[in-house]
């Protein structure tokens, strides 16, 4: 499988069984609260695993469970093949 | 002897619902799937000398969010001054779990993780070492598995033990650089305000007040106690934002910050303590997963599934029913034997018997067998894991009637009873969408619905046909009303949510668990005592007086006719214009407490008689109803009726609990109701229209 992406990404753009490393979230507040609770974190791995029957939604792997997400919530998830540093610097 | 608290919170479908079922010995219905469990469940049980009060808080996947869930879980253990708090996790999916867990020791340092389903994980090959996360994590870590008698007395030993000292040592989320300065010199100040407070509670008040949180504002209040010193820290909190806020962090992203903080300590603790043989891992269940999500097989599973699950029903609940409905007609006989020997007059004797027993032996015989199927059927599929995938496939569909694949649960449920499937519908999360699905939900025939279609079905419909094809015809027929039904449920959804309610598609995120093994005694106990007993208990407390007021309608005479009759040719011209006739409209009228009696009404009206006609002969009730004027139209306009009308007082009792409102009680019985009479008198004006040609 090509695992090797570009630059950034939507996720609803990778193919199936190619993962990529989450940069952004471009969600309201509280959408975004709940991705990052199920583990959608920039920084995270993530991986769609399988469509549903009439395309959406798509399963994705993500930090060791399996979340079905909507088309439209996948398109504004930023995604790339290299993980991405940690902006902050940590003593 | 001394009596603990405990509180119980963790990721849902983590199996801690088993855990504290196993713990307290108390039945509590769980399904592997999240929503399940939304109210406060609480028992206990001893150990060595004391008591120990288990407090069974919703699932949630974080308690920084802010959905009703979350905050009553953050609420309890912030605010509840519990002895311990036990975090339950899923050992096949530690990592997420641990998010949880941090944010937990973080609020807390009277914590103990319990790391469950240790089974599952082993048979997937993943090994937790929980001697290592407790050295990384600084709190007790118990490794079980909640089916087995010997873990749970391990995790109650454990428990013991874990809540008679605080750790200090549990592990500290590290902030990037400028939060970890900003949180120690907000815990400075929180500390100078009350030196009493301990170091871990003042870094987590600390944390909170640079979140933004209304928390922080709660746990102010409790914490410190004098006007001044709030004050003071509030406006201490403000400045430090600010200056965060000047070297690139504005306070909406403090939170982000924290919360990734959080996850990669979790990603990272989990690394190192959750070790995978093999990429047997996740095998298992993706396979499973890659057949029931197929375009080709997906849709056609899932209507096997529940087909497969209806069909069971109506063959197995045929003969139980048969038999039941004779040996309560030979009881009744005798009864009547025994009440003629006693002073008791007819008239007690007679509404007794016939009005009373009657019509609850009717309901029993009826309601029961199908009961006593559906539901461990559904349960087995519920416990096995196959729910959330159904809502997976069907999402699309219903994503275009402004609702979400949840809702196909919701009417699944409903097939097996209405107030049931009105309760279940507390999974779907946003709020119009919810009303919607229990508006509709009654659209779904419930099993005491099901005996009448598919009796006038087979006589009616099937009856047109000979031999095999006359089954499957009927049956094929009742699957056609399911079908209509659906329909009317997604066409008013979407007129609902979209002009009523006027709601915003909510977000779809839906967590698909692993497959697990379901425990098979477990589920026939669980769905027969919680679900099957309990409704038909409902069902006979309303069917006993209904019997009883029938039965006196019928008896008792104004002017030479009874009651019965009056009110069924007052109702006779409106029923003739919907295809039906004033005793099937008066039978739907008093079947408002459980749809079981309609057709027992119905006959009764028809023979004048003052006495519950056993009707297991299929024949004799053929004739009865043909000698009364009955067609094929009015069979169909009597289902479709059946299909479409109010829902029964339970569901509406149920209805007004979960709405909270009186205004959408009614329009889930008006609703329906108009439905169901527009429908009549349209397909009785197309019959009428064709037979002039």
């Amino acid at each position: 499988m090509d695992k090797t992406i570009g630059c950034e990404k939507p996720l609803n753009a990778l193919p199936l069984n190619a993962g990529g490393y989450i940069l952004s979230l471009n969600v309201n507040e509280s959408i975004k609260r709940r991705l990052m609770d199920f583990g959608f974190t920039a920084g995270n791995f993530v991986i769609p695993l399988y469509k549903s029957p009439l395309g959406d939604p798509v399963a994705y792997g993500v930090m060791g469970g399996i979340i079905a997400l909507r088309d439209e919530v996948a398109e504004r998830i930023l995604v790339s093949a290299h993980k991405p540093e940690r902006r902050r610097m940590f003593l | 002897m001394m009596s603990k608290k405990i509180i119980l919170a963790g990721n849902p479908n983590v199996g801690k619902s088993t855990v504290f079922n196993a713990l307290t010995g108390l039945k509590q219905h769980t399904g592997n799937w999240s929503g399940k469990t939304v109210e406060l469940a609480s028992g206990s049980f001893s150990f060595g000398e004391n008591t120990y009060e288990i407090y069974d808080l919703p699932g949630t996947y974080s308690v920084i969010s802010n959905s009703p869930e979350e905050r009553i879980a953050r609420d309890y253990v912030c605010f509840s001054d519990s002895d311990l708090t036990v975090v339950v996790a899923d050992a096949t999916c530690l990592e997420r779990n641990l998010n949880l867990v941090l944010q937990i020791i973080e609020m807390t340092d009277k914590v103990m993780l319990c790391v469950n389903l240790i089974d599952e994980a082993e048979t997937n090959g993943i090994y937790v070492d929980t001697e290592k996360l407790s050295e990384l994590l600084g709190i007790p870590v118990t490794g079980i598995c909640a089916k087995r008698r010997r873990d749970i007395l391990k995790l109650k030993s454990a428990i013991a033990k874990a809540s008679e000292k605080t750790h200090n040592f549990a592990v500290k989320t590290v902030y990037p650089s400028e939060i970890e300065s900003a949180v120690s010199e907000m815990s400075e100040y929180i500390q100078g305000c009350d030196k009493t407070l301990s170091a871990h509670l003042c870094r987590f008040i600390a944390v909170k007040l640079l979140d933004n949180r209304e928390l922080s504002e709660d746990l102010i209040h409790k914490y410190i106690n004098d006007s001044k010193s709030r004050k003071y820290i509030s406006d201490k909190a403000e400045n430090i934002k600010s200056a965060l806020a000047e070297t690139g962090i504005p306070a909406v992203c403090i939170r982000d910050e924290i919360v990734e903080s959080i996850i990669h300590l979790a990603s990272s603790v989990s690394e190192k303590c959750v070790i995978k043989n093999d990429e047997r891992s996740r095998d298992r269940s993706r396979k499973i997963d890659k057949y029931l999500t197929s375009k080709v097989f997906g849709i056609p599973i899932i209507l096997l599934f529940l087909g497969g699950i209806l069909w069971l029903t109506i063959c197995g609940a045929n003969y139980p029913s048969k038999l039941l409905s004779s040996a309560f007609t030979m009881f009744g006989t005798l009864l009547h034997q025994w009440l003629a020997k006693t002073e008791l007059p007819p008239f007690w004797c007679n509404m007794l018997i016939d009005g009373v027993y009657g019509t609850t032996a009717w309901v029993t015989a009826v309601m029961l067998p199908p009961m006593a199927i559906f539901f461990p059927l559904f349960t087995l599929l519920e416990d096995f894991g196959i729910l959330p995938r159904i809502a997976f496939n069907l999402d699309r569909c219903f994503k275009r009637a402004n609702s979400c694949g949840k809702q196909a649960l919701t009417m699944c449920m409903g097939l097996g009873c209405n107030a049931v499937g009105v309760a279940g519908c507390r999974i779907i999360s946003a709020p119009g969408e919810r009303f919607a699905a229990i508006l509709t939900n009654t659209f779904m025939p419930c099993n005491g619905r099901f005996g009448m279609l598919t009796t006038l079905s087979a006589i009616f419909i099937g009856g047109c046909f000979s031999g095999a094809m006359s089954s499957a015809v009927s049956a094929g027929f009742v699957l056609l009303l399911i079908i209509i039904g659906s329909f009317v449920t997604l066409t008013l959804t979407y007129i609902l949510t979209r002009f009523v309610f006027k709601s915003k598609s909510g977000t779809f995120a839906l967590e698909l668990p692993p497959y697990r093994k379901p425990q098979l005694i477990k589920i026939l106990t669980r769905s027969l005592l919680d679900r099957t007993v309990l409704i038909l208990g409902r069902a006979i407390s309303v069917a006993a007086p209904a019997g009883a007021v029938i039965w006196l309608m019928s008896n008792l005479n104004i002017n030479g006719s009874s009651i019965l009759s009056i009110c069924t040719s007052f109702l006779n011209p409106f029923g003739l214009l919907m295809g039906l006739d004033g005793a099937i409209l008066l039978a739907f009228i008093l079947a408002l407490p459980a749809n079981e009696i309609v057709l027992p009404i119905i006959l009764m009206c028809y023979l004048s008689s003052t006495q519950m006609v056993d009707c297991s002969s299929v024949s004799v009730l053929s004739n009865i109803l043909t000698d009364n004027g009955w067609t094929t139209l009015t069979a169909v306009n009597v289902m479709l009726f059946s299909l479409l009308h109010f829902p029964c007082a339970t569901t509406l009792k149920t209805i007004k609990a979960e709405t909270g409102s009186i205004k959408l009680t009614l329009i889930a019985f008006v609703l329906p109701t108009i439905c169901g009479i527009f429908t009549c008198i349209v397909s009785n004006f197309i019959y009428k229209f064709f037979m002039i040609f």
